[in-house]
């Protein structure tokens, strides 16, 4: 569902990333981590189709990101770490605008159940300055949901949610994921990564230095041993320094 | 204390200076200072003071009409002290219009954790604040005489205007922060703040009508002149020898007269009768028992949330309409054309600022005027000239200043790029969406403009095929002109992201100014050469297509079959023009890179 093949960016004489080639399936949740600077994000961005890449393929539901972006952006939906709303329109409006945007049919009805399923129904005619940062997040999801995208993008899902919502927001990726979504998120937070996610990928320089499941990479790193904690795969993974 | 106080002070002025300094190492902001001293320096100062010697020295200017023209030193104070008394009146206007919430003075945060609970006392903050200004003060009016000034004139005469700078300003300061305070207060001890304001404002309207029908008594006995700025000195010096006139201007003549003081005598004088009148304002501020406490931390609040909402690239919200949801202009269906949910969105957006009090300000005084001056003094004639000229002026300031004013396009979402560039759109699709709310609005206010025109000029028209001829054009032109004039700083945004956040960020400064004025240019100039071909190709199509209709049908059908070819030719060439421009910044959208542009949190 989602294929990336020799992913180059850069930016100047600098390459944030760098040869990156991956396949995520439906039904998979890809974990993307690296320490600050690895180019995570930019990854995210490039296959979101929010700033162009250097070279490379990238595959969306079969559609190539460059020949035809609108038919791929259309399968997509991307949700960034910090909510973008905008603020003079309610919970409601922004709704109505996503469904013109992606030509979702028989929107209203749609609308009302994502609101109710999010518990966010009674905000309908709220601004986005008088929600708390958990309602925006939810308004960003219910946004990225409408148009039922099977390609998923969370960029740190978990930024400034309180505990209730960082269970419903992870139950909510893994019940995506379940329903046939294909999903990439990028976290610094390894015990997502153990709860969520099927593969996961590790960057650092904008390059791959391990992919594969969960159990693949602690295998690839464990050197033998027994109970080693994700955290310390990563550190030993990485090195234990930021980029 | 007051040495912590007058350290911070300057301390806080040297960084300042010292990080406007090094801004002016980017080249952009260095050309953008150069551009805004030259514009100043040549549009301001060279045209006022070329206007004034021009006037003295024509004959003209020595014997119009029965009164003659000189302009003494004393007019020379009479009519800055106009100026004075205007800016004050519109400041008072305004803050009786549009009052504070609660009274407050402009600290920032850091002041107010660090002094508010300070042991200072109330008088203390006070002259704290008070200082603060002063620095700024200071440097403006060097900064002024520096641009004012005259290097010839001699080491006296520069020290006069700097310290006559020195006191307008800081009259000035001193009376918009003292009124700023008691209306404030005035209006929180007020049972009924509405009708407070009501009364106010009805107050000012009836002012402003007083102001009208003076000035078109005044135009009656004005003898024509080459140039508007005679005119109007013209006007000025009749109205400085009104006794009435003399009465209210005298506190302000007092604040201007040691600018336009010659020798250190007369200045010594004038200048000791100003700092009178700034002790008074002084004492007046000192004297009113306000809490401004809250008010300071609500001001410094609002303004750390814009600066917080820019630095983290989101837009900054009007605190006054934070919790204001504007209704649907209307009914977005699910499916159709994706660029009208651009123009619903932005319609939406553009109430808070479109909003009921705006109209009331810009239409209710000329509606009022006209009314009364139809039902007073003035004939049917008086009402249709001056619907001429306010159909006018209105076209004038839409088409020049409009697309600055009306910013709900891509200058106002390009801080929502990311977002924009996940949508399912092509690039000219979210272009064209973008700029279609600023379009309708600007065609509706030119065409009514148009309208009034066309209805005010009734009596020049001879048949109602003459009469229907701009209006017709107007249909098939205004539209593509407002789309053309829209597309060039939208335009901008795309090819120079940077200046476009620096407009966002309402950042102060000369070199901002002086880019925002190369802005202004850059556009009127690209929109002239957009413009100027179509135009001409359809003026020539116009009288091709006159001259042939007219070979075969009556004069009035003949023009309005010049007039459709005319501006269909030129309709053509504009939506031509467009879609060329549309194209190539949609492939500039896509290819846009905002991580470049737009400082980004992670990697």
């Amino acid at each position: 569902m989602i294929e990336v093949s020799n992913l180059i960016k850069q930016y100047g004489s600098h390459t944030a990333v760098n040869r990156l080639t991956l396949s995520v399936k439906p039904g998979e949740v890809l974990g993307l981590v690296g320490p600050n600077g690895a180019g995570k994000t930019t990854t995210l961005r490039c296959l979101a189709g929010i700033i162009p890449f250097t070279s490379g393929q990238v595959t969306i539901a079969d559609v190539d990101l460059v020949t035809d972006p609108v038919a791929a952006k259309r399968a997509l939906a991307f949700f960034p770490d910090e909510p973008r709303l905008f603020d003079y329109l309610t919970v409601r409006q922004h709704m109505t605008f996503t469904a013109r945007i992606y030509g979702v049919v028989n929107a209203e009805p749609l609308i009302i159940s994502l609101l109710q399923e999010l518990e966010i129904l009674d905000k309908a005619d709220k601004l986005p300055g008088q929600l708390s940062r958990g309602m925006k997040q939810k308004l960003v999801i219910a946004c990225g949901l409408l148009h039922s995208p099977k390609v998923m993008f969370f960029d740190e899902p978990l930024t400034g949610l309180d505990p209730l919502g960082i269970r419903k927001m992870k139950d909510s990726i893994m019940r995506r994921a379940q329903a046939g979504a294909t999903v990439i998120l990028s976290s610094h937070l390894l015990h997502l990564l153990e709860e969520v996610c099927t593969n996961v990928l590790i960057l650092k320089k904008g390059q791959k230095i391990a992919d594969g499941t969960l159990a693949e990479v602690s295998a690839r790193y464990s050197a033998g041993e027994s109970n080693v904690s994700l955290e310390e795969i990563f550190m030993r993974a990485t090195g234990g320094v930021e980029d | 204390m007051l040495r912590a106080l007058l350290y911070l002070r300057i301390t806080s002025a040297r960084n300042q200076f010292v990080a406007f300094i090094k801004r002016l190492k980017e080249p952009k902001y260095l050309l953008g200072a150069a551009a805004a001293i030259v514009y100043l320096y040549y549009a301001v100062f060279k045209t006022v003071n070329g206007h004034l010697d021009d006037i003295q020295s024509s004959p003209l200017g020595r014997h119009v009409g029965v009164i003659p023209v000189t302009f003494s030193r004393d007019q020379f104070v009479g009519v800055a002290a106009c100026i004075l008394f205007v800016l004050i009146f519109f400041k008072t206007a305004w803050l009786l219009i549009s009052p504070p919430a609660q009274p407050g003075l402009k600290f920032s945060e850091a002041e107010i954790a660090f002094l508010f609970s300070a042991p200072l006392t109330r008088k203390r903050l006070i002259h704290f604040n008070l200082l603060s200004t002063q620095f700024k003060i200071l440097f403006s009016s060097l900064l002024l005489t520096l641009l004012f000034g005259n290097a010839g004139a001699g080491f006296s005469a520069n020290i006069f205007k700097a310290l006559g700078w020195w006191i307008l300003l800081s009259s000035f300061s001193l009376y918009t922060i003292g009124s700023g305070l008691f209306i404030a207060r005035k209006l929180q001890r007020s049972v009924k703040p509405m009708l407070y304001r009501i009364f106010a404002g009805l107050l000012l309207l009836l002012l402003m009508k007083h102001l009208v029908s003076a000035y078109l008594k005044l135009s009656s006995v004005t003898p024509t002149f080459i140039d508007p700025i005679s005119g109007a000195l013209f006007q000025t010096n009749l109205l400085l020898k009104a006794a009435d006139t003399q009465f209210i201007l005298a506190p302000f003549k007092i604040l201007v007269a040691p600018y336009f003081s010659a020798q250190w005598v007369t200045f010594s004088s004038a200048f000791a009768l100003a700092l009178g009148v700034l002790t008074v304002l002084y004492i007046w501020i000192l004297t009113q028992e306000v809490s401004f406490e809250e008010g300071s931390l609500a001001l410094a609040q609002k303004r750390t949330e814009v600066r917080a909402a820019i630095a983290s690239g989101k837009a900054p919200i009007n605190a006054s309409v934070k919790e204001k949801v504007f209704k649907d202009p209307f009914r977005l269906l699910g499916q159709g054309s994706t660029e009208v949910a651009f123009l619903w969105k932005n319609l939406i957006s553009i109430q808070s600022w479109f909003n009921l009090r705006v109209i009331m300000i810009l239409l209710g005084p000329t509606v009022f005027i006209v009314l009364s001056e139809y039902h007073s003094v003035g004939t049917p004639q008086d009402v249709m000239r001056m619907i001429t000229i306010i159909s006018t002026s209105l076209a004038s300031i839409t088409l020049f200043v409009g697309p600055q004013l009306l910013r709900q396009d891509l200058r106002s979402d390009l801080i929502y790029m990311d977002m924009l560039k996940t949508y399912p759109m092509k690039g000219w699709q979210i272009v064209l969406g973008e700029i279609a709310t600023p379009v309708v609005v600007m065609s509706a206010v030119l065409f009514m403009s148009l309208i009034m025109f066309v209805i005010s000029m009734h009596t020049h028209w001879h048949s109602i095929y003459t009469a229907s001829s701009p209006i017709l054009a107007g249909i098939l032109v205004i539209p593509p002109i407002c789309t053309l004039e829209l597309l060039i700083p939208n335009a901008a945004v795309l090819i120079f992201p940077g200046l476009a956040l620096s407009a966002n960020n309402r950042r102060g400064g000369i070199e901002v100014m002086g880019q925002r004025l190369i802005f202004v240019f850059g556009q009127m100039l690209a929109v002239l050469i957009a413009l100027l071909p179509a135009g001409i190709f359809g003026f020539a199509v116009f009288i091709s297509a006159q001259w042939w209709a007219s070979l075969i049908f009556f004069d009035g059908a003949a023009k309005i079959i010049g007039v459709l070819f005319g501006a269909g030719s030129l309709l053509a060439l504009m939506v031509g023009e467009i879609a060329f421009a549309l194209w190539w910044l949609g492939r500039r959208f896509e290819k846009f890179d905002l991580s470049k542009e737009l400082p980004q949190g992670n990697s």
